[in-house]
């Protein structure tokens, strides 16, 4: 008995060691030089990342080369080899040493890839090591990029100090109308804290979940008084309150252009929800401007939103169809002061003027250290991840007259970015962009050290090739500190059976 | 009575090969178009997170064959003798377990309620494979003569069976408990109660462990497309399964033998008579015709029988706009107003692909991009589509949007069926003059819109104008063009 047991141990232990061997390839012995850097997939030449990172697999393109090597150096002299077929996938452990022995410096790659069984070799390129952390984990909705009509979805989280990603909640648990479809969406954060958040549900067994200091529950945030129930969310980060805006939106489509869908509101407004009273103070309802995407600065001390400026007299009126006038909707950023005491709201401010520069910005978030503002920014409209010129901007808070910094790093040419969010140190930006392919949105960050914004890289999977095969995209991320813990078990009881 | 062993081969070779012909043609000749729209709304890959995906789920494994099976739908007379083949292995597992005498026939009732379960085009392989794979389960550990042995696997595949086949996998559990009730060995009767009862808790303990809802472990894990529907002919036959082996052997009579086979026979084909939808057997050949392009059959199809359904009417204008001869003809036909020619958009699978094959043949991309990505999310078990990804591949390939037609055309490589295409239609990606030249994405791509616009249901000819704009030799723009101001007027 005992020497089963024993020889079952060591039979598991090799086996174990062999799954978990990474395959660590001799160089090859001759190669033609390339001079070019190699166009490895996802592009990590030369981008910066936070010392807690997961490993940044990558390949070489699997229809042009058949093998890859990819040696890593380390500041202090430390080499190794990986390469399986034409993909780099580095194991954790290994990975994490390296960087915590290139922390404030960087690692050297070089990549040697098989082409019609010749080796090329090609410029090395550095990954910069930040000495500061990211958040462990983002949460995202997963969704398919649709219309109208939608299939399974979920809001996951992932741990991006490792690959391990669990879904905190989809549409299919609690759907009792699947004719009808539910959709769950606008995720949300107290302080990237798990313990304080919300997401809600449309449709099928309709409302918003929110969790309060850990206690579940569903509010029907609808009322007489507002035009819906509320939209897309913001915490006060220190008051049990939620902003939100409330919309009608609608959708139309294109029968040309590659962005393919206009998403634009007929009506919306602001509103705040005490979280303790279940009350829905309005906060603004201009009749004929739109007001959406509420942002608190850090200190709560303001409310940040968007609103639209009022359009030409002969294009107003309820006769005036949309499609003639959705492109010259453009919404400027705005601010109102907050007292958290008495819940009064100070005077309008103007804080970016987008539409005299024929913009529309949206998406506002300021940094943790309130001195910079992040946004999203189109030519018109609300919604720029459909909208292939849609990019992202910071500005500082802290000037007069302050001038956007330099975001090239970050934005891509010619597809969407958007929806932007800072890290809770204010070190690290990400975005959802459809660079990839024009559809399918991904997420990326950039390093933001003191006003310069580094080369953005995307979210690292352990296998690279998911990046082309995953058929979802990456909607809404968010940054938090610790996951959430509560169970999807949980979620679904404050549901109708 | 004992059976006569020769006597009994012969009746199980000729009732087998009656009941399999009985299915085949049925299936071959009559009801083809069911089995393509089964195809047609699934997607089978050879991919291990694919199958790990559907693995993991209670029923995971009847999933995955009947999934398996069903993508070979593509081809009707396969399909027919997949189905056929699985309902004859029904009756004969059921067969096995009736007593001799003039009862045997009941042990066709089964096999014939299944068939009629499989006559709803959301009736699922999966769940004629669960019990189809409960009833060789109860097979397999029957035969085995070690009672030993033969009690732990009852007791060990309890659990594994509700895993692998979902509830219907009660049905092992049940013959199990009736053979030890009539072996009148304490052992033997206990540990089939414990099977059984430990197969009626594995739901509560799949809910702890997926959260799926609780109604659906116990009653269907995706035995039909419609999660919220209670498979009442599968539960019947089910229970059918079971009753068999209760009913007493009986002497020999041959004339009451026969006439319970043939009384079977007869309740089993009217209840397969009920359950025959031929008004959706006639929708579902249309777009099965738009789907291969073929006009030909589709104008014949109709002057054979004229369609009066909405679809199956935009089908043949459709098809008729293709020879020419829209114009000409149209008025041959029952017209269905300007909705005759171009559905209005509904969320269903069905009308959605229906309205994407017109605008894609017309020229509007976008349109027809969005109808057929719609029909895709709108299906209910979130699968995906062959035909849906295909298209979505062709219309990415023809606005140019390359990577994106790359990712669907990738996922179809993991595919039987449509690997050749999908690595041929690779080799196109950025390849304009390839693209330019291709019979059918050249013309298209020269048929596309210069000016965008929205789509408007309600301005179709603003629409059609505009693609005789982009391109005058857009004939069927133009056939469409005439078609609707014709329409428009003639009510």
């Amino acid at each position: 008995m005992k020497l089963n047991i024993r020889l079952c141990s060591l039979a598991l232990s090799i086996a174990l060691l062999l799954v978990s061997c990474a395959h660590h390839p001799d160089v090859p012995a001759s190669s033609n030089a390339t001079n070019s850097l190699p166009a490895i997939f996802p592009d990590y030449c030369n981008v910066t990342v936070p010392y807690n990172i997961a490993p940044l697999n990558f390949m070489l393109p699997i229809d042009e080369y058949s093998e890859c090597v990819a040696r890593i150096t380390t500041p202090d002299g430390q080499q190794q080899t990986y390469g399986e077929g034409v993909k780099v996938q580095i194991p954790d452990d290994e990975w994490h040493n390296m960087l915590d022995a290139a922390k404030g410096k960087s690692l050297n790659v070089e990549v040697w890839g098989q082409k019609e069984d010749q080796w090329l070799s090609f410029s090395p390129f550095e990954i910069k090591v930040a000495e500061d952390a990211i958040d462990e984990y983002v949460s995202y909705r997963l969704i398919e990029p649709t219309y109208v009509a939608w299939n399974y979805m979920s809001i996951s989280q992932r741990n991006i100090t490792t690959f391990e990603e669990s879904e905190i909640f989809n549409n299919g648990l609690t759907c009792n109308d699947k004719e009808k479809g539910q959709c769950i969406n606008c995720h949300s954060y107290q302080n990237y804290k798990t313990d304080n958040m919300l997401f809600h549900v449309r449709l099928s067994n309709a409302g918003t979940v929110i969790v309060n200091d850990g206690k579940i529950s569903r509010k029907n945030l609808k009322r007489d008084y507002t035009i819906s129930s509320g939209v897309y969310p913001s915490w006060h980060p220190k008051a049990k309150l939620i902003a939100f805006s409330t919309n009608l939106t609608r959708q139309i489509f294109h029968t040309l252009n590659h962005d393919k869908i206009e998403v634009f509101d007929l009506a919306s407004d602001l509103i705040l929800y005490d979280i303790d009273k279940d009350s829905v103070i309005v906060v603004s309802e201009d009749p004929d401007l739109l007001e959406v995407y509420p942002s608190w600065s850090p200190d709560g001390q303001y409310l940040y939103y968007c609103k639209t400026i009022p359009l030409p007299e002969e294009m107003r009126g309820e006769d005036v169809d949309i499609r003639t006038t959705y492109s010259k909707i453009q919404y400027n950023l705005y601010r109102r002061s907050f007292d958290v005491n008495s819940y009064h709201f100070g005077d309008e401010e103007l804080v970016y003027d987008a539409a005299s520069a024929d913009r529309s910005a949206t998406l506002p978030r300021v940094s943790p250290d309130g001195r910079y503002l992040l946004f999203a920014r189109g030519q018109y409209g609300c919604f720029h991840i459909r909208h292939s010129d849609g990019d992202i901007v910071c500005m500082p808070l802290d000037e007069q007259s302050p001038t956007e910094l330099d975001l090239s790093n970050l934005n891509s040419e010619g597809f969407a970015d958007s929806y932007p969010t800072w890290s809770s140190n204010g070190r690290w930006i990400m975005c959802s962009s459809r660079r990839g392919d024009g559809n399918y949105s991904r997420l990326y960050f950039s390093y933001f050290n003191n006003g310069k914004v580094e080369k953005a890289f995307m979210l690292p999977q352990e296998d690279p090739e998911q990046n082309t095969y995953l058929l979802k995209c990456y909607n809404r991320p968010e940054f938090m500190i610790e996951p959430v813990t509560i169970s999807m078990g949980d979620f679904s009881k404050v549901f109708d059976k | 009575m004992n059976k006569t062993l020769s006597s009994t081969k012969v009746h199980g070779i000729v009732l087998s090969g009656f009941l399999f012909l009985a299915v085949l043609l049925f299936y071959g000749l009559y009801y083809p178009h069911h089995l393509h729209f089964q195809e047609q709304f699934q997607l089978f890959l050879f991919d291990g997170g694919y199958i790990t995906d559907i693995l993991v789920n209670p029923g995971g494994l009847a999933d995955l064959v009947g999934r398996f099976l069903t993508q070979f739908f593509l081809f009707a007379w396969v399909g027919a003798a997949i189905v056929a083949i699985l309902f004859v292995c029904i009756f004969l597992l059921c067969w096995r377990t009736a007593q001799a005498g003039w009862f045997q026939g009941l042990s066709l009732l089964p096999a014939m309620l299944v068939w009629a379960f499989f006559c709803d085009e959301n009736a699922l392989l999966v769940a004629i494979v669960a019990l189809l794979l409960a009833l060789a389960a109860d097979w397999g550990v029957s035969a085995i003569r070690s009672k030993r042995l033969r009690l732990t696997l009852r007791i060990i595949s309890a659990p594994l069976l509700y895993w692998m086949l979902g509830p219907v996998g009660i049905v092992c559990g049940g013959l199990g408990l009736i053979s030890a009730v009539r072996s009148r060995e304490k052992s033997e009767i206990w540990v089939a109660l414990v099977a059984v009862l430990v197969m009626a808790l594995m739901p509560l303990l799949a809910q702890s462990i997926t959260v799926l809802p609780l109604d659906g472990l116990y009653l269907s894990t995706h035995y039909h497309r419609y999660p919220e529907v209670f498979p009442q002919m599968l539960w019947l036959a089910a229970a059918c399964a079971l009753l068999v082996p209760l009913f007493p052997a009986t002497s020999s009579n041959r004339i009451l033998s026969t006439t319970i086979w043939v009384l079977m026979f007869i309740a089993g084909g009217w209840g397969v008579k009920m359950s025959y939808n031929r008004a959706s057997e006639e929708v579902m050949s249309y777009d099965f015709m738009v789907r291969f392009q073929q006009w030909n059959r589709i104008v014949e199809t109709a002057n054979q029988k004229k369609p009066n359904n909405a679809l199956s009417c935009a089908t043949l204008n459709l098809a008729l706009g293709m020879k020419g001869e829209l114009l000409d003809r149209m008025f041959d036909y029952h017209q269905n107003g300007v909705a005759g020619l171009l559905p209005d958009f509904q969320r269903d699978p069905v009308v959605a692909l229906f309205g994407s094959e017109i605008y894609y043949h017309l020229g509007l991309i976008n349109t027809a991009q969005r109808h057929v990505f719609e029909a895709q999310e709108a299906i209910l078990d979130f699968q995906k589509s062959g035909r849906c990804y295909k298209r979505l591949a062709e219309t990415n390939l023809i606005v140019g949007n390359y990577e994106v037609a790359r990712k669907y055309l990738l996922v179809l490589t993991k595919t039987i069926f449509y690997r050749a295409w999908a690595q041929e239609t690779l080799a196109l990606l950025y390849n304009e003059e390839a693209i330019d030249r291709h019979k059918e994405y050249g013309p298209l791509r020269a048929s596309l819109p210069t000016q965008d616009s929205f789509f408007d249901q309600r301005q179709m000819s603003r629409m059609l104008v505009g693609l005789l704009e982009a391109n005058a030799n857009n004939r069927l723009a133009f056939e469409y063009l005439q078609a609707g101001a014709l329409l428009t007027r003639s009510r």
